[in-house]
C-alpha cells in the first residue's frame, strides 16, 4: 500500500473535512449569538441586528450542510433515514423559527396544512430543501410567503409561494444540472441550494416513482413557486 | 442537569424523568447510545417518559446504531432554542394522547393496550400510524401472529412501508412460515436499505432453514451498517465459528470487545472468545502472520488476568488458552507453566462447563488426550440435559485437531458420503478412509466408514473388512451415552455382532 504522501491527495474530500470543521464552529457561534442576545436587555434586544447575524450564520450553515450532503452523494455516502412526519408539526417549527426574521422583514408567513396530513421522508434533508427554499422566498419576496401541503394523487406536494417578481426565466427553462454548471458570480447565485433540493428530492422513491422539485411563476400571489413532490 | 453519563445513569436510579434530552457525544466513557442501552435495559425509562437523541453527528454508523435503541426523537445540531421548544411540544402534546396506552404497556396489560390502540383507530386521531404499528408490535409480542399478519396486510394495502413489511416477516416467522418471511425482510431491505432489524430476521430464519452460510452473510451485512450493536456482533462471531470461519469471527468478536467498552456489555466473555479463535486462528497459519496471531492472543488473553482479576472461571479460562498459545507456537516450555499455573486452581468436580471444556482442548493439545475424554466423558454426564453444551462436547471429543485438519476432513466426508450415495463403494471407503487419517475419534466419520464397509462385505465377503469395521468401532467406544452418534453405534456394533458369528 503506498504511504498517504505518495497519494495524490483527494480535494474534495479535503474539502469535506473542511466543511466539517466549519459546521462544527459555526454551530458553536450560533449558540453564543443565541446566548448573548438571551442577555441583552429588552430595548436593546429591539435594535440590534441580532437576528440578521442569526439568519446570515444559518444561511451558511445550510451552505454548508448542502455541501457535505453533495460530497457524500457524490461518494455514495449520503443514505435516508425515512420515517413518518407530520407535515403541520414540522412546518410550525420552520415559522417559529423564521418568523423573527419576517417580522423584521415585514413578511407575513401563512400555512395550509391538514392537522392529520403526514408523509414519508428523510426529516433532516427534507428540512435542508425547506430551509433553502424559505431562505431564498424571503429574499426575493415583497409582502408575502404562503406554503401549501396537499397530497395529490400518490404524492405529497409542498408549495411555497411568494409575491416576488418571479424566478428569471433562464432558470425555469434549464434543468437543476445545467443551473449548476452555469454559476452567475456576478448575481451571486450559484443555484446550489436547487440543485441540492433536486438530487435530495430525487433519491426518496416509491416502487418506481421518485420525488423531484419544480420551479414555476404565478400562483397564489403571482410571484415565484417552489414545489417539492415526494411519492 | 448531568454532566456525564454515570452521572445521568445515577440520577435515572432513583427518580423517573419525564423527558430525558441526551448528547450522543458525551466524551470519555459511555456515549448516548450506551446511556439509552443501559436505561432500557435496567428499565429505568418505560414508555411513559421521552428519550431525545441530540447529536451533531451524522455519520451512518452512529445514526443507525442509536436508532435500533429507538430513542423518541433524534435532534440534529445545530438546534435553536426556538426549535427545541417546538419540537419538545409537539411530542410532549402526543405523549399526552398515546399516554394511556404506552402507561399499560409499561404495566404489560398487552390486551388493555390492543383495546385503547384500537379505540384510538376508530377515533381517527393523527397517530393511525403510530397506532398501527404498535398493534402490530403488542399482536406479536403475545404470539398473535394472525392478528399480527392481519394488521400489516392493512396498513401494506395502502403503501408500501418498510416497518410494515418488516412486521410482517416477523409475524411470518414466528408462525414458522421461514420462506415467506424470508421475502418479506427482503421487500423492507428493498425499500429501507438501512433496517437492520430486517437482516436480522433473515439471517435467523436462515439459521433456522439451516443455512448458515447465508445467515452468516446476512449477519454481516447488518454488521457492517450498524457495527455498534455488541449482541449482534457476538451473534455473528459465532455463526462464523460453525462455519469454521475462523478469520471473520476473529474480526466479529474483535469488534464486540471493542464496542463493549463502558457499555452493559463489557463481560469477559468477549475477550475469552477472541482469544479461543485467535489461538485456532494461529494454529491454522504459519510464519509471520501465526506469530502476529499469536502475539494479539496474548495481549487479548492479558487483558483478561487485568480487567476481570475477580472473576476466577474466567481468569482460569484465559490461562488455557495462553497454554494451548504458547504450545502452537512451539513454545513448550511456556506452555507447561501455564497448565500448571491452572491445575494448581481447578477443581475438577466443581468446574463451570466453559472451563472444562478449555480445560479439555488444552490437555489435547498437551498431549493428553485419554485426560481430556475422560474429563469430556464426565462432563457430558453433567449436562446431559442441555443440548448446546453436550453438542459442544461431541464436536471436541469427534474432533480435537485443529481446524485447517478439520476442514479437509470435513471435505473427505462429504464426498465419502456422495459416493456412498451413488453406490461407488470403493470411491466411499477410499474417501472415509482418508478422512479419518485425519480426524480419527471423529463418531459420525467412523461409523460412516463402518456402515459401508457393512455394505461392501454383503457383496464380497472379505472378512478384513469386518476387522477394519470392529477398529473403527472400537476407536469410538469411549463416547459417552448422551453423544448423539450413541445409539447409532450401537446398532452397528450389533450388526457386525452379527455378521461375524455367521461368518463363524
Amino acid at each position: 500500500m503506498p504511504s498517504p504522501t505518495e497519494q495524490q491527495p483527494d480535494f474534495s474530500m479535503i474539502i469535506a473535512s473542511a466543511v466539517h470543521d466549519m459546521k462544527n464552529s459555526l454551530s458553536m457561534l450560533l449558540h453564543s449569538v443565541d446566548q448573548m442576545c438571551e442577555e441583552l436587555p429588552e430595548e436593546l434586544k429591539q435594535k440590534t441586528n441580532s437576528t440578521t447575524v442569526k439568519y446570515e450564520a444559518e444561511r451558511v450553515n445550510s451552505y454548508l450542510i448542502q455541501l457535505l450532503g453533495l460530497y457524500r452523494l457524490q461518494n455514495q455516502m449520503l443514505s435516508l433515514h425515512i420515517d413518518e412526519y407530520f407535515l403541520n408539526d414540522l412546518l410550525d417549527e420552520q415559522v417559529a423559527h423564521y418568523q423573527p426574521m419576517l417580522t423584521d422583514k415585514n413578511i407575513t408567513l401563512t400555512i395550509s396544512s391538514d392537522d392529520c396530513l403526514c408523509w414519508y421522508f428523510d426529516r433532516e434533508i427534507i428540512l435542508g430543501v425547506l430551509n433553502n427554499a424559505l431562505n431564498n422566498a424571503s429574499r426575493y419576496t415583497k409582502s408575502a410567503i404562503h406554503i401549501s401541503t396537499n397530497q395529490e394523487k400518490d404524492y405529497l406536494k409542498i408549495e411555497i409561494h411568494d409575491d416576488g417578481d418571479g424566478y428569471p426565466a433562464q432558470l425555469l427553462s434549464k434543468s437543476p444540472g445545467e443551473i449548476i454548471n452555469n454559476i452567475n458570480f456576478q448575481t451571486g447565485s450559484t443555484s446550489l441550494g436547487i440543485y441540492f433540493a433536486s438530487m435530495v428530492t430525487k433519491l426518496h422513491t416509491q416502487g418506481d416513482r421518485h420525488g423531484s422539485i419544480k420551479l414555476s411563476n404565478g400562483g397564489k400571489f403571482g410571484g415565484g413557486v417552489f414545489t417539492i413532490n415526494l411519492p | 442537569m448531568a454532566s456525564t453519563a454515570e452521572d445521568a445513569l445515577a440520577k435515572c436510579k432513583f427518580d423517573f424523568y419525564d423527558i430525558i434530552l441526551c448528547d450522543f457525544n458525551l466524551g470519555h466513557g459511555k456515549n448516548g447510545q450506551q446511556v439509552l442501552e443501559a436505561l432500557r435495559s435496567t428499565k429505568r425509562i418505560k414508555h411513559v417518559h421521552l428519550f431525545i437523541m441530540i447529536t451533531a453527528e451524522t455519520a451512518k454508523d452512529v445514526v443507525l446504531g442509536a436508532r435500533e435503541y429507538q430513542p423518541d426523537a433524534y435532534i440534529a445540531k445545530p438546534i435553536t432554542r426556538t426549535v427545541l421548544e417546538q419540537r419538545l411540544g409537539h411530542l410532549i402534546k402526543q405523549q399526552k394522547i398515546l399516554k394511556p396506552i404506552n402507561k399499560e404497556i409499561d404495566l404489560e396489560n398487552h390486551s388493555k393496550a390492543i383495546t385503547l390502540c384500537h379505540r384510538l383507530i376508530a377515533d381517527k386521531t393523527r397517530y393511525q400510524s403510530w397506532c398501527y404499528q404498535t398493534l402490530g408490535k403488542l399482536y406479536l409480542k403475545i404470539g398473535d401472529s394472525d392478528n399480527a399478519i392481519k394488521i400489516y396486510k392493512l396498513v401494506l394495502s395502502g403503501r408500501e412501508v418498510p416497518w410494515a413489511h418488516l412486521g410482517m416477516g416477523q409475524a411470518l416467522q414466528q408462525s414458522n412460515k421461514l420462506q415467506e418471511a424470508i421475502e418479506c425482510y427482503e421487500s423492507a431491505i428493498k425499500q429501507n436499505p438501512n433496517m437492520v432489524e430486517a437482516y436480522d430476521g433473515v439471517s435467523q430464519c436462515q439459521l433456522a432453514l439451516g443455512q448458515n452460510k447465508k445467515a452468516q452473510e446476512s449477519l454481516q451485512k447488518a454488521v457492517n451498517l450498524s457495527p455498534r450493536i455488541v449482541t449482534r456482533q457476538e451473534k455473528l462471531g459465532s455463526v462464523c465459528e460453525q462455519n469454521q470461519d475462523i478469520e471473520s469471527a476473529a474480526n466479529a468478536f474483535r469488534h464486540a470487545v471493542k464496542f463493549a467498552e463502558h457499555s452493559i456489555h463489557e463481560n469477559s466473555k468477549h475477550y475469552l472468545n477472541l482469544g479461543r479463535c485467535l489461538s485456532e486462528w494461529g494454529e491454522s497459519i504459519e510464519g509471520n502472520e501465526a506469530k502476529h496471531v499469536a502475539d494479539e492472543a496474548i495481549n487479548v488473553l492479558e487483558t483478561v488476568s487485568n480487567k476481570f482479576s475477580n472473576d476466577e472461571d474466567a481468569c482460569l479460562s484465559a490461562t488455557l488458552i495462553e497454554t494451548r498459545v504458547f504450545q502452537s507456537q512451539d513454545n513448550p516450555e511456556a506452555a507447561q507453566n501455564k497448565l500448571h499455573q491452572a491445575e494448581c486452581i481447578i477443581e475438577e468436580e466443581n468446574l463451570s462447563i466453559d472451563v472444562g471444556l478449555d480445560f479439555a482442548k488444552t490437555l489435547y493439545s498437551m498431549g493428553q488426550a485419554n485426560r481430556a475424554e475422560d474429563l469430556l466423558v464426565g462432563l457430558a454426564k453433567k449436562f446431559e440435559n442441555e443440548s448446546e453444551i453436550i453438542q459442544k462436547i461431541e464436536s471436541l471429543l469427534d474432533e480435537p485437531e485443529s481446524l485447517t485438519v478439520r476442514k479437509q476432513a470435513k471435505e473427505l466426508n462429504k464426498s465419502g458420503i456422495q459416493q456412498f450415495e451413488q453406490s461407488k463403494l470403493s470411491e466411499a471407503i477410499d474417501a472415509f478412509g482418508k478422512a479419518l487419517a485425519f480426524t480419527p475419534k471423529h463418531a459420525a466419520l467412523n461409523l460412516n466408514f463402518v456402515q459401508v464397509m457393512i455394505k461392501q462385505y454383503k457383496e464380497n465377503k472379505d472378512p478384513d473388512l469386518l476387522k477394519t469395521a470392529r477398529t473403527c468401532l472400537d476407536r469410538i467406544k469411549h463416547i459417552p451415552e448422551q453423544h448423539n452418534q450413541f445409539k447409532r453405534m450401537k446398532h452397528l456394533e450389533k450388526k457386525i455382532n452379527k455378521l461375524t458369528q455367521l461368518k463363524i
